[in-house]
Order: structure tokens, then sequence, then C-alpha cells
């Protein structure tokens, strides 16, 4: 009886210290995620400075709109990376296009911001994607985006046929394919 | 016997502490887990009443322009006064962008489906926004405009019928935005979501014969109708467009060429990747040629550039002998950036020394070898016609004497340039200072309208308009 109530304490002490050892480790990898984005934060926000720094410092007279396009840059540059890492340059360019594509079409927010912010348009925006760390191609994509580049020639969808699962899209007219993303009116 | 039977109580009495105290750590532990959880409960409760507050406001917001914009079509039909209705059309504009805003915001599992409200109301606004304009200058509407708008109108009343319908549910909660994202993975969530997303898509379905709206604003149909108007009228191969990208590009052979496929919508375009050198594969050049005229449309080498080894100057001087030899004559840069070590010119042609701004090429130079990594003459190739430029009706001097008398004149020359809604109008572009800070005023040659101001940002990485 005794033996048996020894047993039955082991167990359950050990039962404890398995329970508490799981949310320690759970808090600690927690802790490191969190730590390792605010880095990421940091280091963009220090780039950003840099540049908003560099034009400052440099322009005749201070213009406050220089800085309103490297914001627009930077929310740009994480949507490309977070939606095409490891796309082939031209198709990230592409994502950037159409994303500048809706906001001059009718259907659509009228400002980047609006449109990358548009609930279930972009999977990278929904899932946290958008804060992976950033490639520097994914900013020089955006800035072709912005300067007028359009590999698309005009359209504002696109999809991965391997992931999607929304079917409307699908009766939308497919224009070009660039690795692995359809691009569509 | 005695002292036996005292150990046996004290064995007995020490297994019921030791049972107690494991019984007080598991129920504290359970306490423990208890409040973390509440705690948790707690939390996610606060943000899903955050979320659902705000996506209530955006719904009941949006509900609420559409009714503006309803009562203030019909009031626009009854008045008679020109500036009433000019008043009035802002209000409609202004009304109908807050809407569309609002209709962007909104829990929908895929809003972007909800494309055709966001176009009806962003076309109600911005024709409304031209009608007022129009109305400023002294022109009513016509009477095709007036039936355009009627027609606005009743797609207004539906609308707002609807979404009336829709926000009376959700108010008395038979209806909830807030259920599309709580009831976690159990067979209610896909009913509730099913509900508020579909009653959504049942109004957007209201639009299915929507009219195509013309007029003179950013958002008009015409915008996507136009076509390329500086592009020869043959028509080219895949294999001669092959040979057109080598040329252009000056390349004898690229180690591979890989063809992308025929796309585009207003220019047809084959598009070709170019690697030039298969032990660098990460430099690749798409190129695009349209089918149309067989002309070079865009290209884009994505070519990691160094140190800047040139400066400004040098690359205008390569990016203008590179133009020449494309066959653009009379080009002249105005407006270029400096940025990831190269510079983009942009070059607009010029008729018998007036300014043509919509006929627009840019050119990338890269700053350490000087080459060309960037182009793109789709504004050239879409525009680009042989205009007939009439003489200006007002003197330099009359112009000059539109514009504020602040306004520190420093050149003047004769530009044509495109409107938002892409009419192009003939001007005097009158480059100057105010308050140290750059402008270009466009007066009208013709009538002698201001018809735009561009601020022009000049540092030293570049001339820009704002």
């Amino acid at each position: 009886m005794i033996k048996l109530l020894q047993k039955y304490t082991i167990f359950i002490i050990l039962l404890i210290i398995g329970f508490l050892l799981s949310i320690s480790s759970a808090k600690f990898i927690y802790d490191i995620k969190r730590a390792n984005d605010e880095k990421i934060e940091k280091r963009l926000e220090k780039a950003l400075e840099r540049s908003e720094k560099e034009v400052q410092q440099d322009s005749l007279a201070t213009q406050a709109s220089t800085n309103y396009q490297n914001k627009d840059l930077y929310l740009l540059a994480r949507v490309i990376n977070g939606e095409a890492r490891g796309e082939p340059y031209i198709g990230q360019v592409a994502i950037g296009a159409v994303i500048i594509n809706r906001t001059k079409h009718p259907g659509f927010p009228k400002t980047i911001s609006g449109v990358i912010y548009q609930p279930g348009a972009f999977t990278c925006v929904s899932d946290g994607q958008i804060n992976a760390k950033l490639e520097p191609t994914a900013l020089k994509a955006a800035r072709d985006a912005l300067n007028g580049w359009d590999p698309t020639n005009g359209c504002i969808y696109y999809y991965n046929p391997a992931k999607t699962t929304n079917k409307w899209i699908w009766s939308r007219k497919v224009v070009l394919v660039i690795g692995k993303h359809r691009f569509a009116k | 016997m005695s002292i036996l039977g005292g150990y046996k109580e004290l064995r007995e009495r020490l297994k019921s502490v030791r049972l107690w105290s494991i019984m007080a750590v598991v129920m504290g532990v359970l306490v423990i887990v208890a409040l973390w959880g509440v705690n948790q409960y707690r939390g996610k409760a606060n943000y899903h009443n955050y979320l659902t507050n705000m996506w209530h406001r955006a719904f009941f917001d949006m509900v609420g322009y559409v009714q503006n914009i309803q009562a203030l079509l019909s009031k626009v039909e009854v008045s008679s006064d020109d500036s009433q209705r000019a008043t009035l059309y802002t209000e409609v504009w202004r009304n109908a962008f807050a809407a569309q805003e609002n209709l962007g915001q909104l829990p929908i599992e895929n809003n972007v489906a909800l494309e055709r409200t966001a176009k009806y109301l962003t076309q109600v606004g911005d024709l409304s926004f031209s009608l007022s304009k129009q109305l400023m200058n002294g022109k009513k509407e016509t009477k095709e405009q007036r039936t355009q708008l009627a027609k606005l109108r009743s797609y207004a009343d539906k609308l707002s019928k609807n979404l009336n319908e829709l926000a009376i549910e959700i108010s008395q909660g038979r209806l909830r935005w807030g259920e599309v994202r709580t009831v976690g993975t159990s067979r209610f969530r896909k009913i509730s979501q099913d509900v508020t997303s579909s009653r959504m898509l049942a109004i957007e379905a209201g639009f299915k014969d929507y009219p195509t709206l013309i007029y003179d604003g950013p958002f008009s149909d015409h915008i996507a109708r136009q076509v390329p108007r500086g592009l020869p009228e043959n028509t080219i191969s895949r294999d001669e467009a092959k040979r057109i990208a080598l040329d252009f590009l000056n390349i004898k052979r690229a180690d591979m060429i890989s063809y992308l496929g025929l796309s585009g919508d207003k220019i047809k375009t084959f598009n070709f990747e170019v690697i030039p050198d298969r032990r660098a594969r990460d430099r690749s050049i798409t190129i695009a040629v349209s089918k149309k005229g067989g002309k070079v449309i865009w290209m884009i080498d994505n070519r990691a550039t160094s140190a800047p080894k040139i400066g400004v100057s040098k690359a205008k001087e390569n990016a203008l002998k590179f133009l020449k030899s494309k066959g653009f004559t009379n080009m002249v840069d105005t407006f270029y950036l400096k940025q990831d070590n190269t510079a983009l010119i942009n070059y607009i042609y010029q008729q018998n020394g007036v300014k043509i701004y919509p006929d627009m090429v840019k050119v990338r130079i890269a700053l350490d070898t000087g080459q060309v990594v960037g182009f793109d003459a789709t504004a050239y190739y879409m525009s680009h016609t042989n205009r007939k430029i009439p003489k200006p009706t007002i003197t330099e001097a009359q112009a000059r004497k539109l514009m504020s008398q602040n306004f520190d004149v420093q050149s003047v020359s004769l530009s044509v340039i495109p409107l938002e809604s892409g009419r192009e109008v003939f001007t005097y572009e009158f480059m100057g200072k105010y308050d140290r800070k750059y402008f270009a005023d466009y007066i009208n040659a013709i009538t002698g309208k201001e018809e735009n101001i561009l601020e022009i940002i000049k540092d030293p990485n570049g001339i820009l308009s704002m």
C-alpha cells in the first residue's frame, strides 16, 4: 500500500515538474522569438533613420515630402519580401506593381497602405510574414515598382495556384506567369 | 508494543501529511493554471471587443456615408442653382471616398471580392468631383451627364436600402461581425461567417450590370481602355521579337534566353529573360518587345551596381546617346533621381521647342560603369503622335499676370501636359520660387486657366515633382 503510494507520489511530482518545465520552455521560446523580432525592428528603424538623415542632411531646403516616399517604400518592400522571397527579381517587381496598380484602380483603396492592409488581400499580412527579415532585393524591387516599372502590364491580382484556397480568384483572366505566381486582371 | 504502535501511528500520520501536501501542491498548480487561463481569456476577449468595435464603427460609418450619397444625389437632381450643385457634388465626393475607405476595412474573409461596390463608390465620387470642377468653370452638366447621375443614384438607393437592412440586423444583435473570428473551429463559425460575408457579397452582386462610365476623371473607365498611339501598325513574330531584344541589349550571344510569354492588355508584349553570363546567374535582364510595331517597351537589368564612379551629368550624356541610338530624337531630360548607385532620368519629347510631357521615357544609368540598366517607354508609346500644336491665343505677359504676384518666375516655356484624366492641355510652364520652395505653374495657353501646380523638390539625390 505504502509502496504503491510512493510510486504514485513520484509520478505526480514528475508530472508537476514536467508541466512547469514545459511552461517555462514555452515562455523561453516566446521570449527568444520576441527578442528576435525586436532586433529586426530595430535594425529596420536604424536603416530608415539613416536613409532619412542622408536625405535631410544634404537637401537644400528640408523637405518633409521626401520622407513620405520612404515610408511607402519600406512598407511595399516588406510585402514584396513576405509574398515573393525566393522568386525571380522580375516577379518581385511584379508584386509591387500589382499593389501600385490597385491604388490607381477604382475598385480598390487609393493608398498603398490601404491596399496592403485590406482584410484578406495579402496572406503575408495576415500570417505575419510581412515582418520577416527584409532582403535587399525586395527593397530594390520596391523602388523599381514605385518608379513605374510594371512587368504585369496593369494586373490587379496574382495568386500561387499551389497554395490558394480561394475559388473566386480562379475566375479572373490570367495575363502572365512569373515564377510560382499567376498574374491576373 | 506501545513503541511499535507509536511508530506505526507516526508512519500513518506522515503518510497522510505527505498525501495532503501533495494534494495542496496539485491544487495550487491547478489554481495558478486556472488564473492564467482566465487572464488569457480576458485578454483575448478584450482584443475581440476592440476589433468588433472597430468593425462596427467602419460598417455603420459606411452605411451613413452611403445614405448621405443617396440623399445628396437626389438633391442635385432637384437643385437648379449652379453653385449649390457644385457644393453638393463636392459633398458627394467626400462621402463617397469616406465610404470606400470604410468598406475596405470590413472583415469580409476576402474583402477584395467587394471590388464592384468599391468601384461604384469611387466612380460616384470621382464623377461628382469632375462635375463640380466643370460647374466652377461655368459649364452646366450635359444631358448625358444627367442620365449618368440618375443611374448612379438608383444604385445608391438600392445600396443604401440593402446596407440599412444589414445594419438593423447587426444592431439588433441578430448578426455580428465579431462572430467571424471568435467561435473557434466549430461548425457554428462556418455558418456565421458565411452569413455576414455572403450578405455583403449579395449586395455586391447588385452591381453586376453596372454601366461603363466615361467622364473627365482619373478613375473613369476610359483610362483602362486607352490604346497605344505611338506604335507602328505592323505586327511581329516571336523570333523577330527575340532578335529585336538582343539587338537592343547590344549583345551578340547570351548564355541563356528564356521566353516568358506573350502578355499585356493595352500593349501586348513578348517577354524574355536574358542571362548574359552563365557564371553570374543572379544577374538577369528582363525585356518586353511589343507585338504591334516590334518596339522595346521596357527593360530591367537587375545587376548589383557598385560604388559610383561617374556623376549625373555624365550619366545624362550616356542616356541621351543611348536614346539617340534607339531612334528617340528631340528628347530633353527633366527630373532625375539617384538611388542604389544608379541614376533614373526622365526624358520627354520636344516638338518645335514645345515640351510634350506625356511622351516620357525613363532611362536608368548605373553610376559605376555608365551602362543602361533600366528603360521604360510605356508612357511614350501610349501617347506619342505627331501633334498639331496650335498658336497660343494669350501671350506670355498675359499669362504671367494670371499667376500669384508672389511667385518669383525664373523660366518660361511652352508645354503640353497630361491631366489626371489623361486629357492633354497646351500650357505655359512657369518655373519659379515661392517661399524658398520651387514650383512649376501651368497656365493654359488658350484659355488662361491654371491647369496644374507641381512642387519641385531639389536635393543632391535628384529633382522630383510632387
